[in-house]
C-alpha cells in the first residue's frame, strides 16, 4: 500500500497549470484534491481536513479585480486553515500584500518564475506548518 | 486632533531627514519616537525599550536580516511594519516571511505616514 505524504488541495482555474501543480504534487507523493471555482474549493475545504492549500489568486481570468483565490481561505476559520502556497500569475502589490496580511499565506510565487522543485519546497513547508499547528507546536 | 500619549514608535533607516520628518510629526501626535539610522543601534534599543511600533526601512533590515529575524521570532506585543520604496512582489514576499506585520510602500509624505501609522496602531491620528 502506497503512503501519501499528504492531502493538497489545489484551486486553480486554468486548466493547464491546474494539470501541472497537481501532477507535480502527485508525483512528489501527496494525495490531491482539485478544483478551478470559488464553490466547489469552499465546498472541498468545508468536508476535508487538507494539510496545504495551493491556490491561484485571480479565479476569473479577465477580472482584474478578481481574488476569490484568497477569499475562498475565509471559509476556514484561521486558526484551522491549513498553509497555503499562492501560486499567481499577476503578483499585484496589494494582492500579495492582502495574501499574507488578511489570508496568512505561508509563500507566493509568480508563474512566469515557477519552478518545480523550488514549489514543492513550498508545499512540504506548508504541510509542516499545518501539522505542528494541528499537533499545538 | 487625536493625540495617543505613551506610545512608543521606534523608526530605523531611511534618510536622517526623513527620520527628523518622521520624528517631529509623530511626537507631535504624543508619541514617544525614537529614531535610528542603522539595525543594531535599534535592535540594542528594543532590547531595553520594547516599542508598539517598530517602523524600518526594508532595506536596512534586508542589511542585517539574522538580527531582525531573531527579533521578528520574539518581538512579543510590538507591531513591525517595514517600509519598501520598491514595488516588487518579492519585497513584500520577503518581508512577511521574516516574520514583520505588515509591508507597506514608503509614505511619499507625513499624512501618509500618519495614516500609516494609524492603521498599524488601530487608531486616528491627526
Amino acid at each position: 500500500m502506497v503512503q501519501r505524504k499528504g492531502l493538497i488541495l489545489i484551486i486553480e482555474d486554468k486548466p493547464d497549470w491546474l494539470r501541472k501543480l497537481a501532477k507535480a504534487c502527485e508525483k512528489a507523493g501527496y494525495s490531491v484534491r482539485r478544483t478551478d471555482n470559488y464553490d466547489k474549493a469552499a465546498s472541498l475545504l468545508t468536508q476535508h481536513d487538507f494539510d496545504a492549500i495551493v491556490a491561484d489568486i485571480r479565479l476569473v481570468d479577465w477580472q482584474e479585480d478578481n481574488i476569490q483565490g484568497l477569499q475562498v481561505l475565509g471559509v476556514v476559520p484561521p486558526q484551522n486553515r491549513p498553509a497555503t502556497v499562492v501560486v499567481t500569475a499577476y503578483p499585484n502589490w496589494d494582492h500579495v500584500r492582502l495574501a499574507f496580511k488578511d489570508y496568512q499565506v505561508s509563500d507566493l510565487m509568480v508563474k512566469s518564475e515557477f519552478k518545480t522543485p523550488t514549489f514543492l519546497r513550498a508545499v512540504a513547508k506548508a504541510v509542516g506548518t499545518t501539522r505542528a499547528k494541528r499537533s499545538g507546536q | 486632533m487625536d493625540k495617543i500619549v505613551g506610545r512608543r514608535i521606534v523608526i530605523v533607516g531611511g534618510s536622517e531627514r526623513w527620520r527628523n520628518s518622521c520624528f517631529d510629526i509623530l511626537t507631535g501626535n504624543g508619541f514617544d519616537v525614537a529614531a535610528f539610522a542603522r539595525s543594531r543601534q535599534a535592535l540594542e534599543h528594543l532590547k531595553n525599550a520594547p516599542a508598539d511600533l517598530v517602523l524600518a526601512e526594508f532595506v536596512e533590515v534586508k542589511s542585517a536580516k539574522t538580527q531582525w529575524k531573531d527579533f521578528l521570532g520574539k518581538k512579543g506585543k510590538s507591531r513591525v511594519v517595514l517600509l519598501s520604496g520598491s514595488t516588487q512582489y518579492s519585497v513584500i514576499v520577503e518581508c512577511f516571511k521574516l516574520g514583520a506585520d505588515d509591508c507597506i510602500l514608503k509614505p511619499r509624505g507625513m499624512e501618509e505616514l500618519a495614516r500609516a501609522v494609524g492603521e498599524a496602531l488601530g487608531t486616528a491620528l491627526g
